[in-house]
């Protein structure tokens, strides 16, 4: 009796080790960013909140990375998880030691059956007792084997336990460091394809104060009835000039605006010269209707860059915070509409 | 002796302990972008006739859906439509002796919840659920649970295809790009590489006619791998790795057409001790975002 009562108790103790079937985890992120499983983009799986956010993944799943949207942002950014070497023995001690328990119940039993049919047969009733008890006691032992070995089994078919791994308890979301936009965009459609190397051997200028590569969220657009975007969205050819003060630094016999719409009031400018960009970035700007009936291009918070397009298609580029090798510049270039757009 | 037989029940339970499919090793996280030769246009003109978007996944599968953005019947000629692989190899979309699945693999998740606008409802100024528009096709970009719904848009593989007025309809084939996601993990490292200079360069030609198939025209997209990095995993610090990508192309998430991938081992089936089957198939072990869309 000891020996059973030795037995339960520590397939108890070892079984109540290994009855998660859920990997927890702790994300340490930016106050209200949430958190998202590959598997499920509509629902976070967690908000951070000042404390780490708890996170629970199926252990019959492998999650390489979640997504965190940072607050007031529509961009989901991935993130990996890190991973470290999980044995789970408790829960392989607890299947093969509720097998082997079960094992040994199923004989006991078979014993005491075979034992009890031969004491009957003799009419020795008291041994048939005995039998019967020894018969009952190896039933009962296997059944708790068998109820602490089956849940162990399907657990160890689930992915984090048959490829022994668990996710670090703490992990990590900081900030990285992103562009909004391309770096080094392709030309639109149709326009010219392949920019050549700069033959003045101009280093790119940059469009006022360093341009931040922080995710933005986005600004909202201001309600407009017509589409001035789409009115004024094209390529425009002509002639510009670089300045230092007032004194012309460069002339540009030929050069290029290539305005492409974002959405009816924001457009995205790339000023073009020997086929490749002048700027080191797309210019953004807010498209508004002027006094003279054309248009006025501006960027936020930068009101030394705007561009005027005429009602007949003559767009005058004026940019005077162009930094080219931390000199400033103006940029002046006169244009017009190209005929094939 | 009752410690005895303790012992005797668990030392060869712990012996059998190391019975399983392995260690999970996760060696290197990888990115991938794809481009084509033009800047993907955030509006297609109105004028347009024809546009095709193009789905990848993770094991390089490509697959174009075409669509008709004119009131008449387009005519699409699967039997003069061809990949152009890396290499220079033609494959035709009409080979009645190839069979490959189409299955509903392809993730574009360009649902409002998504950043990248790979859509065309979303580029044509449509708004809304694209499973309003188009006569109720609904196109995978445009799901919200991400999943690619293929058994809501046509498949027909048929020489020609006709496509009804503001329809679409899926290339009977979705081939293997050699290079393109987990194939492509061992391509070299590359950021923003030239367009024709870039390693792996591969082009759809899309033949299709608007006046009864008296005349085809055709539209030819060139695509290439404009960055691949390969980022090891170190300490099985995974997180790391995603940064490091970061850090070397800041623009990552711009891309419209981009993935990582994390090579691992495991198998979605193995064969456990007891001699079962069992299958691992929720593996979250790569992210495929957006899709690339040409126009004429």
């Amino acid at each position: 009796m000891k020996i059973i009562n030795h037995i339960l108790i520590l397939a108890l103790l070892i079984s109540s080790t290994a009855c998660s079937t859920t990997e927890k985890f702790a994300v340490r992120a930016p106050q209200g960013t949430k958190l998202y499983t590959p598997d499920n983009l509509m629902t976070p799986a967690a908000t951070a909140s000042g404390e780490s956010a708890k996170i629970e993944i199926p252990s019959d799943m492998y999650c390489g990375y979640m997504y965190a949207k940072p607050e007031n942002s529509n961009l989901y950014i991935p993130f990996g998880l890190d991973y470290h070497y999980a044995s789970h023995a408790g829960t392989k001690i607890s299947l093969y030691a509720g097998y082997t328990l079960a094992s040994i119940g199923v004989t006991g039993a078979i014993i005491g059956t075979i034992a009890m049919l031969a004491a009957n047969s003799q009419g020795d009733e008291e041994s048939s007792d005995l039998f019967g008890l020894v018969f009952g006691i190896g039933a009962g032992t296997a059944g708790v084997g068998v109820a602490f070995g089956a849940p162990a089994q399907a657990r160890l078919g689930q992915t984090a336990y048959d490829y022994n791994f668990g996710y670090d308890k703490k992990q990590v979301f900081e900030m990285p460091h992103l562009s909004a936009n391309l770096l080094h965009p392709n030309p639109p459609k149709g326009a010219t394809t392949l920019p050549a190397p700069s033959a003045s051997g101009r280093k790119k200028a940059s469009s006022g104060k360093e341009i931040s590569t922080q995710t933005e969220s986005g600004s909202k657009a201001k309600k407009n009835r017509s589409d001035f975007a789409k009115t004024i969205s094209g390529t425009y050819n002509g002639t510009g000039k670089l300045l230092v003060g007032k004194t012309i630094d460069e002339n540009y016999p030929e050069i290029s605006v290539v305005i492409e719409r974002i959405d009816k009031s924001h457009v995205k400018v790339r000023v073009i010269e020997s086929g490749e960009d002048f700027f080191d970035g797309v210019l953004t700007y807010t498209v508004t209707r002027n006094k003279k009936g054309g248009y006025l291009l501006s960027i936020d918070n930068l009101p030394e860059a705007t561009i005027t397009v005429s009602k007949t298609g003559r767009l005058e580029f004026n940019h005077k915070k162009v930094n080219i090798d931390n000199t400033m510049y103006t940029l002046y270039i006169s244009a017009t509409k190209s005929t094939s757009e | 002796m009752n410690l005895r037989v303790c012992l005797g029940l668990l030392l060869p339970a712990l012996a059998l302990c190391s019975c399983t499919s392995g260690k999970l090793t996760v060696p290197k996280v990888c990115y991938q972008s794809l481009r084509t030769d033009f800047a993907q246009p955030t509006s297609i003109p109105p004028e347009a006739k024809i546009a095709v978007e193009y789905f990848f996944n993770k094991d390089g599968k490509m697959q174009p859906v075409v669509y008709n953005l004119t009131s008449e019947i387009l005519i699409l000629d699967q039997t003069k439509s061809f990949v152009i692989m890396p290499g220079g190899k033609s494959v035709s979309y009409y080979d009645p002796n190839t069979y490959t699945t189409t299955t509903g693999d392809f993730h574009s998740e360009t649902s409002s919840a998504s950043f990248n606008l790979g859509a065309i409802a979303g580029i044509l100024g449509l708004g809304g659920p694209l499973g309003s528009l188009m006569g109720a096709t609904t196109l995978g970009s445009a799901t919200t649970d991400g999943v690619y719904r293929q058994n809501s848009v046509a498949i027909t593989d048929q020489p020609l295809v006709h496509i009804g007025p503001k329809g679409s309809v899926a290339m009977s084939k979705a081939y293997e790009i050699a290079g393109v996601g987990f194939l492509g993990a061992y391509l070299p490292n590359v950021i923003d590489s030239n367009p024709k200079n870039a390693e792996l360069q591969f082009s759809v030609c899309v033949t299709y006619s608007l006046d009864d198939g008296n005349t085809f025209e055709k539209l030819v997209t060139k695509f290439y791998v404009s960055s691949n990095i390969n980022q090891p995993v170190v300490n099985k610090k995974v997180s790391k790795a995603f940064y490091e990508i970061y850090a070397k192309k800041p623009d990552a998430l711009a891309e419209n057409m981009y993935m990582f991938l994390l090579p691992n081992d495991i198998k979605e089936e193995t064969l456990d001790v007891m001699g079962e089957f069992i299958t691992h198939d929720n593996i979250y072990d790569n992210c495929v975002r957006g899709s690339l869309i040409d126009y004429q």
